[in-house]
């Protein structure tokens, strides 16, 4: 049986402004932040709330094993902001919208009511889209 | 100018890789390879893009690195065993080459080991840093 789900990737242009995004915007913990040598890093994050939880802060091409091709589709897709990154829930949406629109989270739809609930979705600094819904 | 392809100057640099530590003379070097010192300093940089100098230092500095990544000989040991007579231009060349100190260059070896190893295998191996088995 398959338990937790313990890391997932999100992939970032620039590890120093995605650190100060989840750190400093949305309030994760910085789990790890090791450089690995020729800019290589590796950068966790976590939910404030789920700490066995890792977002792997990953750019393309940073550690040898992608090739340049690879990196220039992945980069491609980031720059369009075509990457979706996930679900995260708050008690309440429409404080936390306002909240982080005031840290400065590019929101790109206002809580809005849909049939799971208040959801209104912004964007990461890569341009990666997530939705915060409220449960 | 046309790159010098020379038999002698491969065996020259052969000699370099073999033992970076030993004490080249520019003398010996040149006279085995057939060339004046200036001559055999010019096509050695035509053919391999460094001084004889450079390519000597470059190896020493690999070989220093792979001793401070994989043993725990102490700086000064380690500048004398590849070829260094003194700890300070040992120190500072290996500085300016590789952009740290010996000291801090083993460390940072050490903190990525230690990280290495709390990342898991898929990373790891997405990250070239393993090979998938």
């Amino acid at each position: 049986m398959i338990g937790k789900l313990t890391h997932t990737t999100i992939y970032v242009t620039d590890y120093d402004k995605a650190r100060m995004f989840y750190r400093d915007m949305l309030g994760f913990t910085v789990t790890m932040d090791q450089d690995m040598g020729n800019g290589a890093r590796w950068l966790t994050v976590s939910p404030p709330t789920q700490p066995d939880l890792h977002l792997v802060l990953y750019k393309p091409a940073a550690f040898g094993n992608m090739d340049a091709e690879t990196a220039a589709h992945l980069n491609a897709v980031l720059e369009k902001g075509m990457m979706g990154g996930g679900v995260l829930t708050t008690n309440d949406c429409q404080k936390t919208f306002l909240e982080l629109k005031a840290k400065g989270v590019e929101f790109i739809q206002e809580p809005k009511q849909m049939p799971y609930g208040l959801e209104a979705l912004f964007k990461d600094t890569t341009g990666t889209w997530f939705s915060l819904v409220q449960t | 100018m046309a790159k010098v392809n020379s038999p002698t100057l491969d065996q020259a640099r052969s000699l370099l890789d073999a033992a970076p530590e030993a004490p080249h003379r520019l003398d010996t070097l040149s006279r085995q390879a057939g060339f004046s010192r200036y001559h055999f300093i010019r096509a050695f940089r035509q053919a391999y893009g460094l001084t004889p100098y450079q390519y000597l230092t470059g190896r020493r500095m690999d070989k220093a690195k792979s001793l401070l990544a994989n043993t725990d000989q102490s700086v000064t040991d380690i500048c004398f065993i590849v070829g260094f007579h003194s700890l300070g231009s040992f120190s500072s060349l290996f500085r300016r080459l590789v952009g740290e100190s010996p000291a801090h260059y083993r460390q940072m070896i050490q903190q990525r080991r230690a990280a290495t190893r709390l990342i898991p295998c898929c990373y790891q191996t997405m990250f070239g840093l393993r090979a998938a088995e």
